[in-house]
């Protein structure tokens, strides 16, 4: 962890990934950011899906019934089913193959409703400028500095370190991205059981973050479809590339676009 | 939906009863590891670096065909554009279809960008997963020039794309019916863009080394809070 007149600044390797905690308030407790450490290896230990110790995993096997499951287990079971049902099962954490050999697996959710909370830890401890970078899923508060937004770059499907689009964002905000890169994991299509083709990348614009990660991984399952089906959802917005690295988006993704060249 | 803590829903039923089921079922062998709900696939190791090393795509497989992309990008490099016709195939099936096509050179400072409109009038994607082969770098009077190729499973090129540029790296090629908006038109290097953080596909520990997020993190450890 550092700390500058630039504010606080840490990562933190768990869950799989890196995340990145960067917290512009200058005088933000460093206990803030060992709160959310703590939390996010609390997660990791009930959710994993690569450990067969934890609670999904037990779930998963049939070992434990959801009733003998904690109150947060249960809370990220329910919103999978609601978002299941919402998507039509094209996210479905309740049949789709694991890590740990089992077919649950609710980790499309897990790591954006996990970060998600965490930056409600961050603004328990005061803080309200940060940004909240799990792997690629971000929580956003506040501002970088002043009344600035913040600048994300998407990551360009096929360049690593190129970035496709910038978008802006402030406030209350979460972004969130599903791809698949040249050699990285393929996105199971529920429905199906095959890898999803049809999208190069998805990335979800919305209020909270659990909710854009999975809705993220419906869409890149729906393919361009998808965009349709997230303009009856208020408040979320998605950007999709194309194999042909064609661009398209749904109606009010607009509004996060810089204005540059390709505004017009 | 955040906020729920209750001890009883009434989607627990629901839940309950999906449970069962997987638990009835005969678990399925454990898959490779890939993070949530994913799977890795047999992909070829790669080393990816900014400006793509040489033919490390899938390189084993598509030697003949990088040798060609070479050989593509030396006269791209001489005609500005051409016509050219039907590849050979290398043994593998892979037809490459793309006859009498013409290639255009499309200079950045124009970008042939409109936005497309959103999703109605986008054309339906049945695309099945292309493979992406880069060529051999090729060393011409004006510098380095490197191409991307994309093919279809069926083998047929669907995209060349410029990986290196002799003078600026704003320049597109484009070739055969595809009128969309190129990609890598937008694309912009992380310093241009001035990013704050990077959204993409979920990393593990040891691709974030590598990633533009960690650089980011590294300057921001300084006290910088932007890559200028």
């Amino acid at each position: 962890m550092t700390t500058t007149s630039n504010g606080t600044h840490h990562v933190e390797h768990v869950m799989g990934t890196a995340v990145s905690i960067d917290i512009r308030d200058p005088h933000c407790s460093p206990d803030a950011v060992m709160d959310v450490v703590g939390w996010l290896h609390h997660v990791d230990r009930t959710f994993s899906t690569y450990d067969n110790a934890t609670q999904i995993s037990a779930l998963g096997r049939g070992d434990i019934t959801l009733a003998e499951a904690t109150d947060e287990v249960r809370d990220v079971l329910r919103m999978c089913e609601v978002i299941r049902t919402e998507t039509a099962d094209a996210f479905d954490a309740f049949d789709i193959p694991a890590p740990n050999g089992t077919r649950l697996d609710p980790s499309g959710l897990v790591k954006g409703w996990a970060i998600e909370q965490a930056s409600g830890i961050l603004e328990e401890h005061g803080c309200e400028n940060l940004c909240i970078n799990a792997g690629g899923d971000i929580a956003i508060r506040g501002h970088p500095l002043g009344m600035e937004p913040w600048r994300v770059g998407i990551r360009h499907p096929e360049m690593r370190d190129a970035v496709a689009l910038v978008v802006k964002v402030s406030e209350r905000c979460a972004v969130a991205t599903s791809a698949t890169y040249e050699r990285g994991p393929h996105i199971i299509d529920p429905r199906s059981g095959d890898p999803a083709l049809n999208l190069a990348s998805v990335t979800v614009i919305g209020p909270n973050l659990g909710i854009a990660d999975a809705y993220a991984t419906a869409i890149y399952v729906m393919g361009l479809g998808g965009l349709e089906w997230i303009e009856g959802h208020a408040g979320y917005d998605a950007y999709a590339i194309t194999h042909h690295g064609s661009t398209s988006w749904s109606s009010g993704f607009n509004q996060y676009r810089l204005c540059d060249k390709n505004d017009t | 939906m955040t906020t729920q803590t209750s001890g009883s829903d009434p989607l627990d039923s629901e839940i309950a009863a999906r449970l069962e089921r997987l638990a009835a079922r005969k678990a399925a062998p454990a898959l490779n590891r890939g993070g949530g709900s994913t799977v890795s696939m047999a992909y070829e190791p790669k080393d990816v670096s900014a400006s793509g090393s040489n033919g490390v795509r899938n390189g084993r497989r598509h030697a003949a065909k990088r040798a060609r992309i070479a050989a593509l990008a030396a006269s791209l490099l001489t005609t500005g554009s051409l016509t050219f016709g039907l590849f050979a195939a290398d043994g593998q099936s892979n037809r490459v279809l793309v006859g009498a096509a013409g290639v255009v050179v499309v200079p950045s400072a124009s970008p042939p960008v409109t936005a497309l409109p959103p999703v109605s009038a986008s054309p339906p994607v049945t695309a099945a997963a292309p493979t992406v082969v880069d060529g051999d770098a090729f060393r011409n009077p004006y510098g380095d020039v490197q191409v991307e190729a994309t093919f279809s499973p069926d083998g047929a090129l669907l995209d060349v794309s410029m990986l290196r540029f002799p003078n600026s790296n704003r320049e597109s090629v484009q070739i055969n019916q595809y009128a969309t908006p190129r990609l890598n038109s937008e694309a912009l290097s992380a310093q241009s863009a001035q990013v704050d953080t990077i959204s993409g596909a979920t990393y593990t520990s040891n691709d974030y080394e590598r990633s533009l997020q960690s650089a980011i993190d590294l300057a921001r450890a300084d006290g910088i809070t932007q890559l200028a």
